[in-house]
């Protein structure tokens, strides 16, 4: 089958969604009302809150949810033939990710925009905000590992690479200290320089590659394993507008440009999907994702279907800048299904590959020789691209490939395979090194908080002694999960606690749904897809901790996989008492459901 | 309410400054995740970027305990501290009581 089909058949399901199931959620569901002064206009100080430009909100949205997730877990899911895949990023995209992120961020402007925990332990109860907490610092160490992994195999014994992603931390360096004394608030100008310094790096990489200066970016998997940690220690203690801020800048320029071509790339050759749409591994025992097709297509393919994560974007920055409710349903909604549509691009770009090309590169030599599979077309790309390319699991390389495959079936761009590849390679190490960067120093104020309860000094976030010691606690512990692991024991581990908190946002959503409508079969358009995923995400936490963990003695992910679930039956089981006594109280519930469906109907008669 | 705690107050009258400006905190997007960490602190009166004027009304002028404290309008009714850390013999003033996330 050719990609295009899928690319028009996504396109339609996502148009469709928006206009029909988006506009019954903000009209009929949460009732958005324009009339409402939303907290940007109502507490604007002209720096947190700023009432923007619907526009510009989505922009700043999407950039904010749409970063190495989309692009990974589609590629990896894959493995299963492409129609999972492609079904689940459709249906719960629409159904499920999209209500997520809407859900949250109409309940995060009408707290006046609060964060999840925050709107949790107002709505549900404080043992809820506390559990939620405690899930966040969990679920930054767990991503930290599984994005980690996608470089380290993208990386060793790739000179070309590690020089090019190496060379954008001097880069970012330099554009932070230009925005800072030289050329102050000239963004555009900085980030533009940086891009070019980038793609200078990118085009100078055979030159190493091929110089005495390749020993030196030369690296094993275990040595990357050992640098990023050490790295993010390092980065996290650096003032904001050194390192991160700019790196943040690069990557969203890189983004638009990289996704805009692969699309335009995609429709205009309109490759052949080889990817059968269902493989043998639907029914388990895969080399990449050990179980079935369920549970673990919902865990694999997080961002891009539904992804906790998003969460905290829809109750983070966003609602403080929305300057009217109507715009919830193009921000909420509409970022998350475009974000659904990069996914189905990554999706392809996996399938273009011949399908013993995408085993080759996701699955180790030795297990690959027990497949039954053949290389096709992967010795002639390796050759190509410079770089031995199989035994390269992660998602990342079998991206960076089916790009460079698709850009390279261009006319007056086939020449050019090398360096799309390794362009691709950086421009996800990037999104990576970025959220390893931010996630480490997040975790790291958490858990100095958490410690500054029983050691009064470490409250004091900026004592150095507490805040190397929090940092090191941090970098070790996600470093340590990456040197035990691989992508097959850290990526699930991750979609696990991603989908929880996935979860946790759509008990909160349904607790808001019920107390604003007073009606249950609204409050059913996030409690089913909560259903659906916390019982998909439990079995296969089950399955990861009693057939991969413990069999492999992989203590700490077990312990994080018991912890993450406890977390998350507590806030259910707080949930439940809650939703037990808003549906027993039904004189409160039918007088809202009047009051609400009075407001539908004032509002659709406007 | 914004404090200065004993040891900045110190510091601040060894090196005989009266006023104080806390900079413009930053927010970075980092892949699904929102941080902000404290602003600097430095000594004397707000410093416009380089080129561009100062906005009306982005900083609000607080007295605290005798020293004019300049604090970005949007944190003025926050309750943070100026403290004073001090990595092996360097000091710096910094805020505390932020929250990241």
């Amino acid at each position: 089958m050719h990609a295009l089909y899928l690319v028009i058949a996504a396109a339609c399901v996502l148009l469709i969604g928006y206009r029909l199931y988006g506009t019954f959620m903000a009209s009929k569901v949460l009732a958005v009302d324009p009339r409402i002064v939303t907290p940007a206009k109502r507490l604007e100080d002209g720096h947190d809150y700023v009432p923007t430009n619907r526009w510009v909100v989505f922009g700043h949205h999407f950039a904010a949810i749409a970063a190495a997730g989309p692009l990974v877990g589609p590629v990896l899911a894959a493995q299963f033939g492409y129609l999972p895949g492609a079904l689940w990023i459709l249906i719960g995209g629409v159904l499920g990710g999209a209500v997520h992120d809407m859900v949250v961020l109409f309940a995060s402007i009408r707290h006046d925009g609060a964060s999840l925990p925050q709107i949790a332990k107002k709505e549900i109860g404080p043992v809820t905000g506390v559990a939620a907490s405690f899930a966040v610092l969990f679920i930054l160490l767990i991503t930290m590992a599984g994005l980690s992994i996608v470089i380290v195999n993208a990386l060793n014994t790739n000179p070309w690479g590690a020089f090019t992603v190496g060379m954008t931390i001097p880069i970012a360096l330099f554009i932070g200290i230009y925005m800072r004394f030289l050329r102050p608030g000239k963004l555009g100008e900085a980030s533009l320089i940086g891009v070019v310094l980038i793609l200078l790096a990118v085009a100078l990489g055979p030159m190493i590659k091929n110089s005495g200066l390749a020993f030196f970016f030369n690296y094993s998997s275990k040595a990357i394993e050992i640098a990023l940690p050490v790295y993010a220690f390092i980065a996290a203690a650096l003032p904001v507008w050194l390192l991160l801020a700019p790196r943040d800048y690069l990557s969203s320029y890189l983004k638009i440009g990289t996704i805009g071509a692969l699309a335009i790339g995609i429709i205009a050759v309109n490759p052949v999907l080889n990817m059968p749409p269902i493989t043998k591994f639907v029914n388990g025992g895969g080399p990449i994702i050990a179980g079935k097709v369920w549970p673990f297509v919902f865990i694999t393919i997080a961002c891009g279907a539904m992804s906790g994560f998003h969460s905290l974007i829809a109750a983070g920055t966003t609602p403080k800048m929305l300057e009217s409710e109507k715009d919830i349903k193009i921000v909420g909604f509409g970022a998350m299904l475009m974000e659904s549509f990069v996914a189905i691009m990554a999706l392809i770009a996996a399938s273009v590959l011949p399908v013993g090309d995408y085993f080759a590169i996701n699955t180790m030599p030795a297990v690959f020789a027990h497949l039954g599979m053949h290389v096709d077309k992967l010795p002639m790309l390796s050759h190509l691209i410079g770089v031995n390319v199989a035994g390269r699991p992660g998602g990342a390389v079998s991206l960076a490939v089916g790009m460079s495959y698709v850009f390279s079936s261009v006319p007056g761009l086939s020449h050019l395979v090398a360096y799309w590849y390794q362009f691709a390679i950086m421009f996800e190490a990037v999104f990576i090194l970025t959220a390893v960067d931010a996630g480490t120093r997040a975790a790291r104020y958490v858990v100095q908080d958490m410690i500054g309860v029983v050691i009064k000094p470490f409250k004091k976030i900026n004592w150095w002694p507490g805040a190397i010691i929090s940092a090191a606690l941090v970098s070790f512990g996600w470093g340590y999960l990456l040197y035990g692991g691989n992508i097959s024991t850290v990526w699930p581990l991750f979609g696990v606690s991603n989908q929880l908190l996935a979860s946790l946002a759509m008990v909160v959503g349904t607790t808001v749904i019920l107390k604003s409508t007073g009606r249950i079969a609204y409050a059913l358009t996030t409690f089913i897809p909560f259903v659906f995923l916390f019982i998909t995400t439990l079995d296969a936490s089950y399955f990861n901790v009693t057939k991969v963990y413990l069999p492999q003695h992989m203590i700490l992910n077990t312990v994080l996989s018991v912890i993450m679930t406890v977390l998350a039956l507590v806030i259910v089981v707080d949930a439940v008492i809650k939703w037990s006594g808003l549906l027993r109280d039904r004189k409160t519930l039918q007088a809202q459901k009047v009051r609400h469906q009075a407001m539908v109907r004032e509002l659709a008669a406007k | 309410m914004w404090t200065i705690s004993p040891e900045a107050l110190a510091y601040l009258r060894k090196s005989g400054s009266a006023s104080l400006t806390v900079d413009q905190p930053l927010i970075v997007d980092g892949c699904c995740l929102q941080i902000s960490e404290p602003p600097a602190v430095y000594l004397g009166e707000p410093k416009p970027a380089s080129g561009k004027k100062r906005s009306p009304g982005s900083y609000t002028a607080l007295e605290v305990h005798g020293i004019k404290l300049h604090v970005p309008s949007h944190l003025s009714r926050l309750d943070l501290i100026i403290d004073l850390t001090r990595f092996f013999r360097r000091e710096k003033l910094v805020v505390e009581g932020w929250n990241l996330v």
